[in-house]
């Protein structure tokens, strides 16, 4: 796996297939942060795009100002935990139908702070020029990650770091007491697990992997602006990933991940009918496999797995 | 010495009362029926007991602190187990993974074990299951630990239902109407459960219907009417309390 990983840009140098892989690998951030409060918790977040926007803001703001981009990844992890703290006083308390319409409303805020303050983000016009991040490898120096080889190798380091931290996560019995809060939180309460502590730990984890995902792509792309960052077409999108990979597991977001970012890039053969068939696609993709491409896999191995083990010789069948 | 004291506990909801200054206590180790009519308040008391609902006044100890008020889950982590009146569980997961969940409140994996010691966290995933299939044997379903709890007969979720409980480790377990919907070979087991669960050390209070097993069973009964308590004592004192035949049968019209 990592060796595909490692090898794919070889095999497909050119920069718009890179470009994707790029995007898919930071949207995988995006959609398996997300899946922790969303699909383990089973709370849907608008506020999502709010998180990556002020990890973008975070970094773009002092980079700008010369600092240095690790500095930024750390503060757009700070400013996105405290606030996702600060924000969760609030929301966390909530449930179902409030969650989503008090996570809206925080989105909103942001979004509309982004747009108006002016004299330090530049409202819509965004903030330009941001700087690439330094490397410095033992042996080789100091160097600048500006190809999109070098962009596509740390997006997939820390995509895969997020989703190892995610796995690991939901493995353990923060994870568990989650997957029991979703599942009866009567019963849940009853057995000792404290909803309010369990759900802001979701949420911070959710929103500080989502500043690593807006860190990223301000480096990548170089430009942070109110529409590109934190506008409600980013929620939805990260939404689809999520569901149409399925929630609450760690591989359905990473394949809706890349679905919802390559999909659309295939469909371009089809002109003006290119978002007509995307979304009837997606239509059908819920209607059919309501929890995502992991209920196909499981469809397919409880089918496969009895064939297979009825062709295994008899001694191996136990 | 008892380990549960509730005094004067009352509750109302939207200004109909449904506990009204109910007061009785729980002895160590022993079994505490309480008795009433349909709406007589004893899911609300023990709901008041477990932070489910706050009580408008009136005060709750355990083992000597005051546990007034408090959430559901501080009041689980006090060591006070329960089950509900309609069987509640979680419905994919296998009854071995639901008793091994009832102790996560005993986290003892922080953070940076989480993130970067996943050994540990398997270690005590597996000490939980241990556990749990102890607590299910208790209960006689350990042959049944692999089956989702979506796929169990009600008697089975009874008694897992109790298995979660005894799992949290809790030393005071409150269940209410274990028996509602059991046929009698099933209340017989429910039975020697609830016995077996007391030779181990626990006090519990028992809320049912069913009036030969609190008869059997019960050291003390508390019988609730229109949410207050109209009779305190043992089986026979209250098989044989006016109050208490009256509440049940109705009042003989002559007789006033």
């Amino acid at each position: 796996m990592l060796g595909v990983l490692a090898v794919l840009p070889l095999v497909f140098p050119n920069e718009y297939t890179l470009h994707l892989l790029i995007l898919a690998a930071i949207n995988i951030v995006f959609a398996s942060s997300l899946n922790l409060i969303s699909g383990y918790v089973g709370e849907l977040s608008l506020g999502h795009a709010a998180f990556a926007g002020l990890g973008a803001y975070a970094t773009a703001l002092l980079t700008l100002r010369g600092y240095s981009p690790w500095l930024g990844l750390l503060a757009a992890v700070a400013v996105t935990g405290v606030s996702a703290y600060l924000i969760g006083l609030v929301v966390i308390r909530l449930r179902g139908a409030y969650f989503v319409i008090s996570s809206l409303a925080f989105q909103m805020t942001m979004f509309f702070i982004a747009s108006n303050w002016l004299t330090v983000t530049h409202g819509p016009m965004g903030l330009l020029g941001i700087p690439k991040p330094k490397l410095w490898l033992p042996g080789i120096g100091s160097i600048e990650l500006v190809s999109k080889m070098d962009f596509y190798y740390l997006s997939v380091i820390v995509a895969i770091v997020v989703v190892i931290a995610c796995n690991r996560l939901v493995k353990a019995p923060i994870g568990e007491s989650w997957v029991a809060i979703r599942e009866n939180e009567k019963l849940s309460a009853a057995v000792g697990i404290d909803r309010t502590r369990y759900v802001r730990i979701a949420f911070m984890f959710a929103a500080g992997f989502a500043g690593v995902g807006g860190w990223l792509l301000a480096h990548y792309i170089g430009v942070v602006s109110p529409n590109d960052n934190m506008s409600f077409d980013l929620i939805i999108s990260f939404i689809l990933m999520v569901v149409i990979g399925g929630r609450g597991t760690i591989t359905g977001p990473i394949i809706g991940a890349v679905v919802v970012t390559v999909l659309p890039e295939y469909l371009r053969g089809l002109g003006n009918w290119r978002l007509t068939a995307y979304g009837v696609i997606l239509a059908l993709l819920v209607i059919f496999l309501p929890r995502g491409f992991m209920q196909l896999w499981e469809m397919v191995y409880s089918r496969l797995h009895p064939l297979v083990v009825a062709a295994l010789p008899i001694k191996r069948r136990e | 010495m008892a380990v549960l004291e509730v005094s004067n506990l009352s509750k109302s909801f939207g200004g109909v009362d449904a506990v009204v200054d109910v007061s009785f206590h729980v002895e160590e180790r022993s079994i505490l029926g309480i008795i009433g009519p349909n709406g007589a308040g004893k899911s609300t008391v023990i709901n008041l007991l477990t932070g489910l609902y706050r009580p408008l006044s009136g005060k709750v100890m355990y083992s000597g602190k005051d546990i007034t008020g408090l959430s559901s889950h501080s009041v689980a982590q006090l060591g006070i187990g329960r089950t509900f009146q309609h069987t509640t569980s979680f419905p994919d997961m296998t009854a071995l993974e639901s008793v091994a969940l009832a102790q996560i409140y005993l986290n003892k994996i922080g953070l940076w074990e989480t993130l970067f010691r996943p050994s540990k966290v398997e270690r005590w995933r597996a000490a939980r299951l241990d556990n749990g299939y102890e607590a299910l044997e208790l209960v006689g379903l350990h042959d049944r630990a692999n089956v989702k709890c979506k796929n169990l007969p009600h008697a089975e979720q009874v008694a897992l239902d109790i298995a979660i409980a005894v799992a949290t480790g809790a030393r005071l377990l409150l269940l209410d109407e274990p028996a509602g919907g059991l046929n009698t070979s099933e209340i017989g087991r429910l039975m020697d459960v609830v016995r077996t669960l007391q030779d181990r050390g626990a006090t519990i209070v028992m809320i049912e219907h069913h009036m030969a097993l609190v008869m059997s069973i019960c050291g003390r009964v508390v019988v609730l009417n229109d949410g207050r308590k109209i009779a305190e004592g043992s089986p026979k004192e209250i098989q044989e309390n006016e109050l208490v035949i009256d509440a049940y049968l109705g009042k003989d019209a002559d007789r006033d």
